[in-house]
C-alpha cells in the first residue's frame, strides 16, 4: 500500500523536477515487458551433476554396443576447462551432440518435453524464450540421459541395473564453463568412439 | 463585508489556486497510477507464484499418483515389469524437477514441513527402487521385495494435501491484501479527488463571486456612470466609488475617471466663461463698431460686405440690408468701382498690397450718386472661416474744407507779413537817416566852437542825442527781427577762433562796465578751443548782446565771467555769468519772448525788449542752443552751444581741458 507520506515524497519530487518524473512516468508505462526464461530453480551444478551420469551412461552403452573394444582411451578422457560460457553456449553444444549421438548409438527420437513444462513455461508468457537457463539446458539433457538409459534398457534387455544412472551427485559451485566442459567431454569421446571405426554389433 | 481585493491580487490567487489543483491532479494521478502498478504487481507476483505452484503440485500429484511413479513401483515390485525401472526413474527425474522448481518459488509459512515430507517421499522411493532392483538382480521373490521396499504413501498424500490447503489459504490472504490496497487507494483517490474537487469548486466560486461582484457590477456601475454623464455638462456626475473597489484598479479607474470629469467640468466652467467673455467682447465690440464714428465694413475674400456699421449707413446712405451679401465696389465711384476685384484679385493672386495696413485717401460714392474724399484703412483678418478685411473710413468733407480754408488764410497771412516785410526793409533806410541827422546835427551843436549852446542848451541837446541814440538802436533792432523774421538773415560762415572774439566783446564793453564798477573778466585764456565754423559778425552781435546784459542787469560793483568749454554733446559751449539780480522763476519762461523786459519796463535801465528774442534767432540760424540758468538774488548763467567742425578735435580738446584741470 502506497502511504500519504510516500505521495507527498512524489509531490515533493514533482514540484522539484516535474519534467523529469512525467518523462520517467511515460517510461515506466511504455516501456515493453522482457521475455521471461523458463525458470525451474535448477543449477548450473545440477545440470553438471546430470552431464557426469551422461558421460557414465555413455560409456556404460558402448560397452553393451562394442564389447570387445577398450573404452580405457575413452575413459581416459577429461574435461577441459573453459571460461566464459553461458548457458546458451552450453545449450547449443548440447543441441549439436544430439544428432551424433542419436545417428553413433542408433538412439530412438528424444522425448519429447513433458507437458507440464510447457504449462510452466507457457505460464512465463514468453514460450519464444529470449534468455537459456539452466533449467533449460537441464530438461534438455534430461531427454539425453533418458535416451541413453532407454538404450541400455534396451540393449540388456533389462538385465542391468539402470538406477545408477540416475543417482545424481550433489555439486556445489559449478558454474556455465563447468558444464560446458563435461558437455564437450562427451563430444570428444563420441568423436574418439567414432575414429576407432567399431562396426555396430548390432544396434537398430 | 469581505475585503476589497485587487485584480492582480485576486489574479495571482487564482494562478496560484489552478497551479495548486494541477500539482494535486498530477499527483492523485501519479498516486494513484503507483497505487494500481502496486496492486496489479502484487497480484501478478501472487499469481504467478500461486499458479506454479498449483501446476506442480497438480504434477507432483499426478506424477505421484495413478499411472504414476508409485504405480509403476508398484508393478515393478509386484509383477516382476523391469521396463517399469525406467519409467519410476523417468517419473522421478521429473519429480525432482517439480519439487526443485517449487522450493525456488518460495515456501511460504506452513509449507515447509509438508514439503520436506514431500521430498523425503520421494528420496524414499528413489533410494527402494534402488534397492528393488538389485534385490530382484539378487532372484527374491516380490513379496520379499515388496516387503524390503514398502513406504508409506500416506505421508505424501497428507503432505500434497497440506500444500494444496496452504495455497487456499494464500490466496485468500493474498485476495484480503489486493482487496486493502484497493480500498486504500479508492480512499486515497476519494480524499484527494475530493480535496481536488473542493479547490477547484472555491476556485470556481470565488472567481465567479468576483467576476460578478468584483467586476462586473463595478463595471456596470461605471459604464452606467459614465452613460449617465451629462456632455453639455460632464461636472454633473461622479462615478461611484464604495469599499468594494476601494483600493482596486477599478478604484483607481473611478478616481481617474472622477479626476478627468472634475477636469473636464473645469475645462467646461472655463469654456463657458471663454464663451461669455467671448460674447461679451464681441458684443462691446459690436457696441464700439456700431458706435463708431468712422465707417467700418467688413468684407470677405471675393469682396462681399459681411457687416456694415451706422456710421456707414450714415455715411454712404444706404441701410445695413441694403449693402449686406453686396460687393463693396457699389459704394465707389468709378475708376475704383470697376477696378475693386482686380486689386482684390491681384492681392490674392500675388500677395501685394497697396492698401491693407495703411491708410490713404480715395472717394466714396453715396447712395444719392454723389462722391466724397474718404480715408481709408484697411486691415486683413485670417479666420477659420476664410480670409476678411476690415475697412475703416473717416469722412474728409469737412476736413477738407477746412484744410482749404486754413490754407488760404495761410496764404494770406504769407502775403501780410511778406508786405510787412517789405515794408520794414523798405523803411530801413527812411528812418535811419533822418535818425542820423537829428543825432549828428545835435552833436555839432553841442560842441560848435563858434556858437557855443548854453548850459541849459546843452543839457537840452543831451536829452535829444541820448534819446536819439536810444530810438536808433530801437530801429536798428526792430529791423533786425523784421529782417530775421522775413527770412533775409544772411549766414556767411567760416572758421571761428573763439577766443579772440570773446576779447574783443569784454574790450568794446570795458569803458562801460567800467563806469559802473563792473568787472569784466575771461577764463578762456589758454584753453584749448575747438575751432567751430560760425559766421563771425553774428557770433559777435550774440556774445556783445549777452555780455551787455550781463553788465546792464548787474549790481554795482559786480562781475561778469565769460568762459568756453566743452559740452557732453559734443559742443563747443560758451557760458555769460553774472552776478545780477537773477530773474525770477515765474518769468523765466517769457524771456526769450520779443518786447518783454520781464518788469524792467518802467526801470532805469534802457532796453527794448527784443535783443534776447534776436539773440536766439540767430543761434538758431547759426544752428546752434542758447538757454540760461538763473538764480534770483545770486545771478544768471547764459550759454550758447555751437557745433564743432571735428568732433576728434573737440574730443581732444576736452582731453586736455581735463588734464589741464
Amino acid at each position: 500500500m502506497v502511504k500519504f507520506g510516500e505521495a507527498s515524497l512524489v509531490i515533493r519530487a514533482m514540484r522539484r523536477f516535474p519534467v523529469f518524473v512525467l518523462l520517467l512516468c511515460f517510461f515506466v508505462i511504455s516501456a515493453p515487458g522482457k521475455g521471461k526464461a523458463l525458470e525451474l530453480g535448477l543449477t548450473p551444478s545440477h545440470v553438471f551433476g546430470l552431464w557426469q551420469n551422461i558421460n557414465f551412461a555413455f560409456l556404460e552403452l558402448q560397452k553393451v554396443h562394442n564389447p570387445g573394444i577398450s573404452l580405457d582411451q575413452v575413459r581416459a578422457l577429461k574435461a577441459a576447462s573453459f571460461k566464459g560460457k553461458r548457458p546458451a553456449d552450453v545449450f547449443q553444444k548440447a543441441r549439436a551432440l544430439w544428432p551424433h549421438l542419436k545417428a553413433t548409438n542408433k538412439l530412438d527420437a528424444m522425448p519429447s518435453t513433458p507437458a507440464w513444462i510447457l504449462d510452466y513455461q507457457r505460464l512465463e508468457g514468453d514460450l519464444e524464450q529470449r534468455t537459456v537457463t539452466p533449467s533449460q539446458v537441464f530438461v534438455l539433457s534430461s531427454h539425453i540421459l533418458n535416451a541413453l538409459v532407454d538404450a541400455i534398457a534396451k540393449e540388456t534387455n533389462g538385465k542391468q541395473a539402470i538406477s545408477q544412472f540416475y543417482d545424481l551427485k550433489d555439486f556445489k559451485d559449478k558454474d556455465p564453463s563447468d558444464v560446458f566442459g563435461v558437455v564437450d567431454l562427451l563430444y570428444r569421446r563420441l568423436k574418439l568412439v567414432e575414429a576407432m571405426n567399431v562396426p555396430n554389433k548390432g544396434g537398430k | 463585508m469581505l475585503p476589497s481585493i485587487r485584480i492582480t491580487t485576486f489574479g495571482v490567487i487564482v494562478s496560484l489556486g489552478l497551479m495548486v489543483a494541477v500539482v494535486a491532479a498530477t499527483a492523485l494521478s501519479v498516486v494513484s497510477y503507483r497505487n494500481a502498478q502496486t496492486v496489479d504487481t502484487t497480484w501478478q507476483q501472487y499469481e504467478k507464484v500461486a499458479a506454479r505452484k498449483a501446476l506442480l503440485l497438480s504434477q507432483v500429484r499426478g506424477l505421484l499418483g495413478y499411472d504414476g511413479m508409485i504405480h509403476h513401483f508398484k508393478n515393478f515390485v509386484l509383477r516382476q515389469e523391469r521396463w517399469r525401472v525406467v519409467s519410476v526413474h523417468k517419473n522421478l527425474l521429473q519429480l525432482s524437477i517439480a519439487l526443485t522448481a517449487y522450493q525456488a518459488l518460495g515456501l511460504e509459512e506452513g509449507e515447509h514441513e509438508a514439503f520436506e515430507a514431500l521430498v523425503s517421499t520421494v528420496s524414499d522411493y528413489k533410494d527402494k527402487i534402488a534397492l528393488a532392483e538389485t534385490l530382484a538382480g539378487k532372484g527374491l521373490s516380490a513379496v520379499e521385495i515388496d516387503d524390503a521396499v514398502k513406504i508409506n504413501d500416506a505421508i505424501a498424500s497428507q503432505s500434497l494435501d497440506i500444500l494444496v490447503k496452504q495455497a487456499t489459504l494464500r490466496l485468500l490472504e493474498n485476495t484480503k491484501k489486493v482487496r486493502e490496497l484497493v480500498s486504500d487507494t479508492r480512499a486515497f483517490s476519494t480524499g484527494s479527488g475530493t480535496l481536488l474537487v473542493a479547490i477547484l469548486l472555491t476556485l470556481a466560486l470565488t472567481t465567479t463571486w468576483f467576476t460578478y461582484w468584483r467586476l462586473i457590477m463595478p463595471v456596470q456601475d461605471l459604464v452606467k456612470s459614465f452613460r449617465s454623464v451629462n456632455p453639455h455638462d460632464p461636472g454633473s456626475e461622479r462615478l461611484p466609488f464604495d469599499e468594494t473597489i476601494k483600493g482596486t484598479e477599478l478604484g483607481e479607474l473611478a478616481t481617474a475617471g472622477n479626476s478627468f470629469l472634475e477636469a473636464v467640468h473645469e475645462h467646461s466652467l472655463l469654456r463657458q466663461r471663454a464663451e461669455i467673455e467671448v460674447r461679451d467682447r464681441e458684443e462691446h465690440l459690436r457696441s464700439v463698431v456700431e458706435n463708431a464714428v468712422d465707417a467700418i465694413i467688413n468684407i470677405n475674400g471675393i469682396g462681399t460686405i459681411i457687416s456694415y456699421n451706422s456710421a456707414a449707413s450714415t455715411l454712404f446712405g444706404y441701410s445695413t440690408e441694403e449693402v449686406i451679401g453686396k460687393n463693396v465696389s457699389m459704394l465707389m465711384p468709378e475708376p475704383y468701382h470697376s477696378a475693386h476685384d482686380g486689386y482684390l484679385k491681384n492681392y490674392l493672386d500675388s500677395g501685394e498690397a497697396k492698401v491693407i495696413g495703411t491708410s490713404r485717401e480715395v472717394e466714396g460714392c453715396r447712395k444719392d450718386g454723389s462722391t466724397f474724399p474718404l480715408r481709408l484703412a484697411v486691415s486683413k483678418t485670417e479666420t477659420s472661416e476664410g480670409l476678411s478685411f476690415t475697412g475703416i473710413i473717416r469722412d474728409l468733407t469737412l476736413e477738407k474744407e477746412a484744410e482749404l480754408r486754413l490754407r488760404i488764410a495761410k496764404q494770406e497771412a504769407e502775403k501780410a507779413n511778406q508786405a510787412k516785410s517789405d515794408f520794414l526793409a523798405s523803411m530801413s533806410h527812411e528812418l535811419r537817416t533822418p535818425m542820423n541827422a537829428i543825432i549828428g546835427f545835435t552833436q555839432l551843436m553841442e560842441t560848435s566852437p563858434t556858437d557855443p549852446p548854453s548850459e541849459r542848451q546843452k543839457e537840452y541837446l543831451g536829452l535829444v542825442v541820448k534819446s536819439g541814440n536810444h530810438l536808433l538802436e530801437l530801429i536798428n533792432q526792430v529791423l533786425d527781427l523784421s529782417k530775421i523774421e522775413a527770412g533775409r538773415l544772411e549766414v556767411e560762415k567760416t572758421d571761428v577762433d573763439i577766443v579772440p572774439l570773446i576779447k574783443e566783446c569784454l574790450t568794446s564793453l570795458d569803458v562801460r562796465a567800467e563806469k559802473m564798477g563792473i568787472k569784466l573778466e575771461t577764463e578762456s585764456d589758454g584753453k584749448p578751443v575747438p575751432t567751430i565754423r560760425s559766421d563771425p559778425a553774428l557770433l559777435r552781435q550774440v556774445l556783445l548782446n549777452l555780455v551787455s546784459n550781463a553788465v546792464k542787469y548787474n549790481k554795482p560793483n559786480g562781475q561778469v565771467v565769460v568762459d568756453h568749454s566743452i559740452s557732453e554733446q559734443g559742443t563747443l559751449r560758451i557760458n555769460v555769468h553774472d552776478t545780477g539780480e537773477g530773474i525770477r522763476e515765474e518769468l523765466q519762461g517769457n524771456l526769450f519772448s520779443p518786447f518783454n523786459r520781464l518788469g524792467r519796463e518802467a526801470g532805469e535801465i534802457e532796453g527794448t525788449g527784443i535783443g534776447l528774442s534776436i539773440t536766439k534767432r540767430i543761434v538758431d540760424a547759426l544752428g546752434g542752443r542758447i538757454g540760461f540758468k538763473s538764480i534770483e538774488g545770486v545771478g544768471s548763467d547764459f550759454w550758447i552751444d555751437l557745433p564743432v567742425v571735428n568732433l576728434q578735435e573737440n574730443e581732444k580738446a576736452r582731453a586736455d581741458a581735463s588734464l589741464q584741470a
